[in-house]
């Protein structure tokens, strides 16, 4: 039922018309759809972004496929669409004749009966004389339409993404803070040369002068790292694949990601390589001239790597892409990262960062990024991307308040929240022997020591109660001991199934050794045989635990070695000593160490420090350096938008089931009804609305009808 | 009745054997020292108790039965040996590790390789002895230093033999550690094998513990058993394990999975069933379809293709909600659960366009389909049948939704591409007026290009769907929505495809034959996309 159109619209004149052409489109689809595919033959897909999909062409057929849709959508609502929601009439008999499915039936109605009958079965009507028209579903003739328009939408927003939004990465080792946002890295990548061939050929040729030259140093540089790639042409792994690169013979692109890797560990990291003899004809940047002027002891490896990446940049301007860092309004600190595993495999089931936005309003306290679930800070969104491990000491360690303990990591010098305890802070000094400070806005300040490995601790002041003699001090309590890999002691819960005790003796201020003592008899048992008690003038027995997690109690006995009368019995708790020799039945509470009580409560009793807020020592841990992706894209929620539209159009288009009956109730000897039957899918004879219409009129006519359509009814 | 000949050679045998027992015994070397590889039937009851025996196994807690399956199938490529099933086959290579390795288990799958070592198996001692072994390591050392160096390789015999060979040591390896995997010891986190407790009592390294030397101990003596082959001792020694281990379960309050229905999983095998039923739907179907005109009986015959594949299709559920509870997850993290739910997804889209349109081509394509692609999910080593842990990047809610409508989506172009087939079929064998007999009884040319493009009117909008449920996830997940992966560019590629399909044929009346030509184009973009695209070009994508 196409209409032509009255005047001619912009897609009937010449410069225009092709435009609106479908033929254009599908050349248009046809052109994308080959450029693609050559594009995921490039490898990897850095290249391949750099060479098709990123670039202006490619981009150019995105939008000029988006364009000739938004024309065609246009002429498609103007010719088509729009004219279809009026009502029309078919005042033609030969046309109901002539077009499937029709029928003329005899019939002594009005024409109002018809439409009447065709609104009883949900259809809307108009009447134009002895004419009608009844239509249903019309609505799925918008699907088309803005199904394009949604995906012109996705085109044209994400096109527009591409000058808008922002990317980069951050890179923070746990504990440590950063305000800088990379978005090209110091680092080469293949895909920072931008032609490899013309920038391995100007390497060379400047290689081959007799002058110092940024081309005779990377040479050289090169050449120092020799290893088991060296060829028999006595030149290194680097300098084949520069010459090979150079050539005129094509190469695999593998080739420039090893050289890459090769440039950075031969030439970025290596403090000889800037020198102002090579590089005198370079122009540097200030940037460069800014680390130069520094004194040269107090530049970091960073500062390195800057320069040298710096005056790479500007010796080869035209191959070279630059570096780029911004930075961020707000600092990101990554307060904690922590990777677990899938029991007995190699394989992470997640990795966390939490992470503390300090100078933003309201501040970002303790939140976490993992993969899948992402933050948003000042308008960027944090995604977990990846964990390269560090170098450095990490603690983990414990901290035991009334409300009970708290497992964290700290690394020397760094101040965090800690989990489940709101507004309390844990700062843990740069430096040995490592000094706590426990501390929130409404409390007093609690303060100690960590002591390497035991996981007893004590003040750095602690007097020294052994003296001459010998004294036993508790070092760690595990209620349900066990082993775990790396020989770390731990408990596998806190109730008493397995409790163990470490003890260290002491004489002199000296260690004689650690000891582990255990409650249960056969653990006795095993342990009976074991060397160190035998080596000791002393054996210790771990006789009882009282008291709950974490405040137990241990009652220890003591005899000389060799005799079988217990010499001493005492209680201890971790991180009390006592000395053994004077020891006496009751525990010397008076001597014992506190280490985490507030200053005001330093003098109190053992009883009541034990309530006090303690930060123990459980063992270290690798450090990790946290790489964040930021993101910053504001055109997201339109291209979503856009996804809406589609979704919506195509729904319409694709379920809703579009049907236009014509009927004329022609007057004359014998009154006949003439109708035909329009549908989104042609079809030989009248769906099951329309005969039960026709049926109810014409009870006694026959016509051909189907409750399937033609298409599908079986033979 | 024996013959005289016979009953010599029988007697000759037992008194030959007997004096060798004699003087073996007499000259102090061990008689059957190793343990029986498979164990014989007397030793089905006394392994009974140990099917549903909790293994911590790759982040999961199965039952020992699904752990001797898997590690038997990571060896020999099946899971039974001799017809016994894999705990008796598995169970004695732990007891005894001369005998783990001198059973001829190893599946050579290379006929190249099977040709040098003499055979379609091998045992361990074979394997590692054989000069051949050494020659074709260095071989393959050689190629495998020449492609790190980025030199290229001929692709001489080395190249050939590059992947088998890691596949042998992979399996050789699999033998090797099947005791020290079997970690039957609970933990709150990480569990313990018998072998690595003794290991690490022996180097001091963990305290005894009353109850995992209880465990221990009960496995010391099934071992013993196993290698004096006595299945009475080893019954109790069974029962005792068992008791132990659920006691030391319970001890330390470790939660336990739903091992019964592990075990039943993977006895049942419900996806294999789904096959058998298949097969016979296609029978039924095609008879029905080929048939009809010439009696009701063939004609009815349909219906019993229908009932076959529901029961197909039921039994396809019953493994995927199994899946879904043993892994805690919707089975879509690999490509063997993404494909055998895609296959069910088709089956179902088929009933329902069966149900709706009476189209019984549907019922057969999807019957043919269906059995294919579940004998290739089984038989192909890409299709890992393994319960994997999820890897941090698709443990995400977004995982089902995207999985969900693209695999649908995938299952009506299925569909569709064998609609196309059939519509060419019949075209090139002369259209409507076919004079073929077969041919003339399928729908006609216009059926089946309706049908077809019904079928492809549900696959474009739930693979529209699917992009873009996935493109949100990537923004979720990587910050941006979409990044030119290979998978994202051949996903488009697919659309795009099936896009000019509806537009040329709505736009430019492309019906009939060229509208069959670009469906079956693509389908080969689906087969890219699912699973080329894996392969050849890998991506961010290529877990999927």
């Amino acid at each position: 039922m196409s209409q032509t159109p009255s005047t001619k619209r912009l897609w009937h004149m010449t410069p225009w018309k092709w435009l609106f052409s479908l033929k254009i489109g599908v050349i248009l689809l046809v052109v994308i759809t080959g450029v693609s595919i050559a594009g995921t033959l490039i490898s990897p897909l850095d290249r391949a972004l750099a060479l098709v999909y990123y670039t202006w062409w490619y981009k150019s057929l995105l939008l000029l496929l988006a364009l000739t849709m938004a024309c065609a959508t246009w002429r498609n609502v103007v010719e088509v669409v729009l004219p279809a929601f009026h009502p029309r009439f078919l005042k033609n008999e030969a046309a109901y004749r002539n077009r499937k499915p029709g029928a003329v039936l005899r019939f002594q109605g009005t024409v109002e009966e018809v439409a009447a009958a065709f609104r009883a079965k949900g259809f809307r009507t108009a009447l134009d004389g002895t004419f009608g028209y009844a239509w249903r579903g019309k609505i799925g003739r918008l699907g088309a339409p803005i199904a394009h328009l949604g995906l012109i939408v996705v085109l044209v927003s994400g096109f527009a993404a591409g000058w808008v939004s922002r990317e980069g990465s951050v890179t923070v080792l746990e504990g440590q803070e950063t305000r800088t946002l990379v978005m090209v890295p110091n680092y080469l990548a293949a895909g920072q040369i931008r032609d490899w061939k013309g920038f391995c050929q100007a390497v060379n040729t400047g290689r081959k002068n007799s002058a110092p030259n940024p081309g005779k140093q990377i040479w050289t540089r090169l050449g120092d790292a020799v290893d088991s790639h060296t060829g028999h042409s006595g030149l290194s792994h680097g300098q084949n694949l520069l010459l090979e690169l150079a050539g005129e013979k094509r190469v695999p692109y593998e080739y420039a990601e090893e050289l890459a890797k090769e440039l950075n560990n031969a030439v970025l990291v290596r403090r000889d390589f800037y020198t102002p003899e090579s590089f005198q004809e370079v122009t540097l940047p200030v940037e460069a001239e800014t680390i130069l002027a520094r004194d040269i002891r107090s530049r970091s490896g960073d500062d390195l790597i800057r320069l040298n990446r710096l005056a790479l940049e500007a010796a080869y301007p035209e191959w070279i892409k630059k570096s780029e860092s911004v930075e961020l309004d707000f600092t990101i600190r990554c307060d904690d990262f922590r990777v677990s595993y899938h029991p007995r495999t190699r394989m992470p089931s997640e990795f966390v960062s939490t992470i503390s936005c300090p100078d933003t309003t309201p501040p970002v306290v303790g939140e976490t990024v993992e993969v899948n679930r992402s933050l948003v800070v000042n308008g960027w969104t944090l995604h977990q991307t990846s964990y390269p491990e560090g170098q450095g000491v990490r603690f983990a360690v414990q901290v035991s308040d009334l409300k009970g303990t708290v497992d964290l990591e700290i690394s020397p010098g760094q101040k965090r929240p800690v989990p489940s305890r709101p507004g309390i802070e844990l700062a843990l000094e740069a430096m040995p022997p490592y000094n706590w400070t426990l501390s929130a806005p409404d409390m007093l300040t609690a303060r100690g020591t960590l002591m390497g490995g035991s996981g007893a601790t004590s003040t750095p002041n602690a007097p020294n109660l052994s003296g001459g003699g010998i004294s036993v001090r508790a070092m760690q309590f595990e209620p349900d001991f066990v082993v775990q890999p790396g020989r770390k002691f731990a408990s596998r819960s806190q109730e008493l199934n397995n409790p163990a005790l470490c003890v260290a003796l002491l004489q002199g201020g000296q260690e004689l050794g650690t000891y582990w003592l255990f409650g249960k008899p056969e653990m006795k048992e095993m342990m009976r045989n074991m060397m160190h008690q035998k080596e000791s003038a002393w054996e210790l027995d771990l006789v009882r635990v009282t008291g709950a997690a974490p405040n137990y109690q241990m009652l220890v006995s003591a005899k000389k070695a060799g005799s079988t009368e217990v010499a001493r019995e005492f209680t201890l708790s971790v991180g009390q000593e006592t000395p053994l020799e004077a020891a006496s039945s009751q525990t010397t509470t008076s001597e014992t160490l506190v280490s985490a009580v507030p200053s005001s409560v330093a003098s109190n009793s053992a009883s009541k420090s034990s309530d006090e807020p303690t930060v123990k020592l459980i063992g270290k841990v690798p450090t990790y350096y946290t790489v964040l992706t930021l993101t910053r894209n504001p055109l997201v929620p339109v291209i979503y938008g856009g996804c809406v539209l589609m979704m919506v159009g195509l729904l319409l288009a694709f379920s809703v089931r579009r049907q236009e009956v014509w009927f004329w109730v022609r007057p004359g000897e014998k009154t006949s009804l003439l109708v035909t039957a329009h549908y989104r899918l042609a079809r030989d004879t009248f769906d099951r609305s329309v005969s039960g219409a026709l049926r109810k009129i014409c009870p006694n006519e026959s016509f051909t009808s189907g409750e399937e359509t033609e298409g599908d009814r079986e033979r | 009745m024996h013959s005289p000949r016979a009953s010599v050679i029988r007697f000759f045998k037992i008194w030959v054997g007997a004096l060798i027992w004699v003087s073996l015994g007499w000259m102090g070397i061990p008689v059957n020292a190793t343990a029986p590889v498979p164990l014989g039937r007397e030793w089905d009851k006394a392994l009974e108790p140990l099917t549903t025996l909790p293994v911590q196994d790759t982040g999961f807690i199965r039952s020992a039965l699904t752990y001797a399956q898997t590690r038997l199938i990571a060896i020999s490529g099946d899971n039974s040996f001799g017809r016994r099933p894999a705990l008796a086959v598995i169970l004695p290579m732990m007891a005894d590790s001369e005998a783990a390795h001198s059973v001829a288990l190893i599946k050579i799958e290379n006929p190249d390789l099977g040709k040098i070592f003499g055979g379609k198996t091998l045992n361990l001692n074979t394997f590692h002895k054989t000069e051949l072994y050494e020659k074709m390591r260095s071989l393959y050392r050689e190629e495998e230093s020449r492609l790190r160096r980025g030199t290229g390789g001929a692709g001489g015999k080395a190249n050939r033999y590059l992947k088998p060979i890691s596949l042998l040591e992979e399996r050789a390896e699999t033998i090797d550690k099947v005791a020290e995997d079997f970690a039957i010891i609970p933990a709150k986190d990480s569990w313990l094998s018998p072998t690595q407790l003794a290991q690490r009592l022996r180097a001091g390294e963990q305290a005894p513990d009353a109850v995992d030397m209880q465990i221990l101990q009960a496995w010391d003596d099934l071992c013993n058993a196993i290698r004096a082959n006595n299945p009475e001792v080893g019954a109790q020694a069974a029962e005792s394990l068992r008791q132990r281990v659920f006691d030391a379960v319970a001890a330390r309050e470790v939660e336990l999975p739903r091992l019964r229905l592990d075990a039943f999983y993977q006895q049942v095998h419900p996806f294999a069933k789904s096959a058998f039923f298949y097969v016979f739907a296609a029978l039924f179907y095609g008879g029905s379809l080929l048939f009809s005109q010439m009696s009701r009986f063939w004609s009815r015959l349909k219906w019993v293709g229908y009932a076959f594949l529901i029961l197909g299709l039921g039994a396809a559920q019953v493994g995927i909600v199994c899946r879904w509870i043993l892994a805690g997850r919707a089975p879509l993290a690999n490509m063997y659960e993404s494909f055998t739910f895609a296959t069910a997804g088709m089956v179902l889209v088929a009933l329902v366009f069966e149900a709706i349109y009476r189209n019984r081509l549907a019922g057969f394509s999807a019957s043919v389909l269906g059995f294919i692609f579940m004998v290739t999910a089984h038989k192909l080593p890409i299709f890992d049948s393994k319960i994997n842990p999820l890897m941090p990047a698709l443990d995400s809610a977004w995982l089902t939704y995207h999985v969900v409508t693209i695999m649908l989506s995938y299952s009506a172009f299925a569909l569709s591409f064998i609609v196309a087939l059939v519509y060419l079929v019949k075209d090139f064998g002369g259209g409507d007026a076919t004079p073929i007999a077969p041919l003339k009884r399928l729908p006609s040319l216009n059926s089946l290009d309706i049908f077809n493009y019904k079928i492809v009117a549900v696959g474009f909008p739930l693979l529209t769907v699917g992009i873009i449920l996935g493109a949100v996830w990537a923004n979720t997940a990587w910050g941006r929505p979409w990044g030119f992966d290979p998978k994202e560019t051949w996903s488009l590629i697919t659309w795009l495809v099936y896009a000019a399909y509806l537009h040329v044929r709505f736009l430019a009346g492309w019906k009939g034959r060229r509208a069959a030509i670009i469906a079956i184009i693509g389908f080969a973009c689906v087969l890219f996309t699912y699973i080329g695209v894996n392969f050849w070009l890998p991506g961010l994508h290529s877990y999927a």
